[in-house]
């Protein structure tokens, strides 16, 4: 992707998103690395107490198995802890925070957005009024 | 000030109340030791302190917990931030798990209370310099060692400029270097007037940090003094807490019949 997630996400709330819901989209994006980190360390953990994750297709997916409950549980067992230190952090207050990341965005983006909107209201008209041009 | 009265405090769903008839007071530049063997109710002392139980996990708490004068009951939990913070042993659950940077994380404390980029950005600074953050501000905070987020975690505390801080066990991942800038920081905070409570193990490091410590068992608080008198008294192992190191020497010496006095001149 040529736009970092967590930029898109800040400037969504730049333009009036919730920060809540910022936070929300922003960390499920981070949270993906830290699951399949967790997730090799359990499975190292299972490895060295005989699990046995190779062989076949059937095997391997047997071998998996048990590391599903795990993987989620511990996922869980972190939750309050996180929503303490985030309250802690005053997460959740009303109004407007300023953030210290300004996203540049440049004349030549802007016009891009702006002829791309055009292109769509114009596909969607000539599509209403039946002037869209049929494929051979 | 932070004042506890007769605080008692049940989880919910739980019969019987874990904190019993507590009256605590941290006065503004005190810092006060908590100690107690594991289950004894540090850690949910330290809950009630900071308000947070009831006010974020519920369960049911008889008695008063006031914040400067103002009573602690129905605050809303970013209210509470804005007077109290606390931090916990694992510095992994205080990740906020979005900042790309230390210095980001560090940061978003001041930015959820609203500040100008100006001032959020002096805090910040100012928190990562006590800590010594300075070579580490750009670097993924998911990638530190155990050491460097405990660091960040208390950086990021610090960085909302709190007048009360209770803190849960800040140094069990530190070296005795990073134990000792913990000290440090949490000596210059006091400094500054802000009223600290800290639960810790290492009463090595509670006996140069606190002015008082106070001895918790099985929920009720059994000594409440200054903290050489304390972490001195010989009923302090049979609560399941180990005395400093040159308490424990200086019995050691008595037992193998050498003058405790002679230890201590030695050590000083």
């Amino acid at each position: 992707m040529t736009t970092e997630p967590r930029s898109f996400v800040f400037d969504l709330e730049r333009r009036g998103l919730s920060p809540r819901f910022a936070f929300v989209a922003a960390a499920t994006l981070e949270a993906v690395p830290a699951m399949v980190e967790r997730a090799g360390v359990i499975a190292s953990a299972q490895r060295a107490r005989g699990l046995d994750t190779e062989g076949s297709v059937s095997a391997r997916i047997r071998g998996v198995l048990p590391l599903v409950g795990p993987v989620i549980v511990s996922s869980l067992t972190e939750v309050e802890e996180r929503s303490l230190a985030l309250e802690v952090r005053a997460f959740g207050r009303p109004g407007r925070r300023q953030l210290l990341w300004r996203i540049p965005d440049s004349r030549g983006q802007l016009v891009v957005r702006v002829v791309m909107l055009l292109g769509l209201a114009a596909a969607i008209v000539s599509r209403l009024t039946g002037t869209f041009p049929s494929l051979p | 000030m932070l004042e506890l009265r007769q605080a008692t405090y049940r989880y919910a769903g739980y019969a019987r109340p874990v904190v019993h008839e507590v009256d605590l007071r941290v006065d503004d530049g005190e810092i006060v030791g908590l100690v107690g063997a594991n289950d004894s109710g540090k850690s949910t002392l330290c809950l009630v302190a900071s308000g947070l139980a009831p006010a974020s996990i519920g369960g049911e708490l008889k008695g008063t917990l006031t914040l400067d004068r103002t009573p602690a009951a129905g605050l809303r939990t970013y209210q509470l931030a804005e007077r109290v913070v606390i931090g916990f042993q694992n510095p992994n659950t205080q990740r906020s798990g979005i900042a790309a940077t230390v210095f980001e994380e560090i940061a978003l404390g001041p930015i959820n209370l609203g500040l100008p980029v100006t001032e959020t950005v002096a805090r910040t600074r100012e928190a990562i310099a006590r800590l010594r953050l300075e070579p580490i501000v750009q670097q993924d905070p998911q990638r530190l060692s155990g050491g460097q987020s405990q660091l960040v975690a208390i950086a990021s505390l610090l960085a909302m400029r709190p007048r009360h801080v209770i803190l849960d066990e800040p140094t069990a991942q530190l070296d005795p270097a990073g134990t000792q800038l913990v000290g440090e920081a949490l000596h210059a905070l006091a400094a500054a007037g802000t009223s600290l409570l800290v639960a810790e193990h290492k009463t090595d490091l509670l006996e140069g940090l606190c002015d008082r410590v106070v001895a918790l068992d099985a929920g009720r608080i059994v000594l409440d003094g200054p903290a050489g008198r304390v972490l001195g008294d010989p009923g302090l192992v049979a609560l399941g807490v180990e005395p400093p190191s040159h308490v424990r020497l200086g019995r050691s010496a008595a037992a193998a019949g050498v003058d405790p006095a002679r230890i201590d001149v030695a050590l000083q």
